[in-house]
């Protein structure tokens, strides 16, 4: 196993809550901060030149990889949940600025 | 490795290049091309005529403009099933399988090309028929799974960035007037102040000079 080196504070999740989190305790204190992201981190250029409206407004590419994990949901106790098999109305997204960045 | 399979656009399917004047009359050229024969991914010729032909008859041809067939269609849904969309690459498929409320979307197992090729035995000889019987045909399955993934994809096909294989010639966008993928309309607003703007439309790699890669060419 990989040892890393030691820090004071790791944030999980680069999103809304993560980042904000990351930049107050970063501007407000004097601790070593890591934040980790599972997506890719995304520039500018990336939105000029790659994203095409069918891989990324209909295929939605920049939302969570729902082949390695979804959450599952009902609307009442009386139904069983069932897994969001692809994305529908709840958009969650991944990469580097979260749900926040599309 | 399987027989390779082609699908054969007819210069007369084709139907020449097709021009919008400001007035958003559509007018073809004289059709000038000869046929072509386009490499398949992941149909069969005969599924792939089948396909075309239900595609058409989804998304006809008429004196208002082309269609699906015109408009590569076939083609593009062939590459979508050949890459990771036809595999499911990006949906949940763990098991369990259960019926679930409809506005939890599709629960079932079968992926895209499973599902094209389970539906394309129903349609045997379906680009052989006349053209109300493709309708009828076509009536008797439109609550199925396999017609909703039919729709939906010829219209991805008709209006998808050009890089996919559908939308040819930009003839989708010209229909409906939009102009691609725009970065910005800066330069334009003052030049075009109080007058009707239209510009050709452009692909997104006409637009960045870059060279996009569309999701179907990923492993």
């Amino acid at each position: 196993m990989k040892t890393l080196p030691s820090v004071d504070a790791v944030i999980v999740g680069g999103g809304w809550a993560g980042l904000l989190m990351a930049k107050e305790l970063g501007s407000r204190t004097s601790l070593n901060i890591v934040v980790l992201e599972r997506g890719p981190s995304r520039g500018p250029s990336g939105y000029a030149t790659d994203m095409d409206e069918l891989d990324y407004s209909i295929r939605l590419r920049m939302m969570q990889d729902l082949s390695k994990e979804t959450v599952t949901l009902r609307h009442d106790v009386t139904q069983r949940a069932q897994p969001l098999r692809q994305h529908g109305s709840f958009l969650p997204g991944s990469g580097v600025g979260g749900s926040g960045e599309h | 490795m399987r027989r390779r399979h082609f699908l054969t656009l007819s210069a007369a399917t084709l139907g020449g290049v097709l021009v919008y004047s400001l007035d958003r009359k559509a007018s073809l050229l004289a059709a000038q091309h000869k046929a072509v024969r386009v490499p398949l991914r992941f149909f069969t010729e005969t599924e792939a005529l089948i396909v075309a032909a239900a595609a058409s008859s989804i998304f006809p041809s008429d004196d208002t403009g082309p269609g699906a067939l015109e408009a590569g269609v076939a083609i593009f849904i062939d590459r979508q099933l050949a890459g990771p969309y036809g595999r499911d690459r990006f949906r949940y498929t763990q098991p369990p399988f259960e019926d679930a409320p409809r506005e939890l979307g599709y629960q079932g197992s079968a992926t895209p090309r499973q599902i094209y090729r389970e539906g394309l035995k129903g349609l045997q000889g379906f680009h052989l028929l006349a053209s109300a019987a493709q309708d009828d045909a076509l009536r008797k399955i439109e609550s199925t799974v396999f017609f909703s993934l039919l729709r939906q994809n010829t219209i991805e096909g008709m209006f998808c960035d050009p890089m996919h294989g559908g939308n040819a010639g930009m003839i989708g966008w010209q229909l409906v007037g939009f102009p691609g993928p725009r970065m910005s309309n800066f330069d334009e607003v003052d030049k075009y102040y109080g007058k009707a703007f239209r510009p050709k439309p452009m692909s997104l790699r006409q637009t960045t000079g870059a060279n996009v890669r569309p999701s179907e060419d990923e492993s």
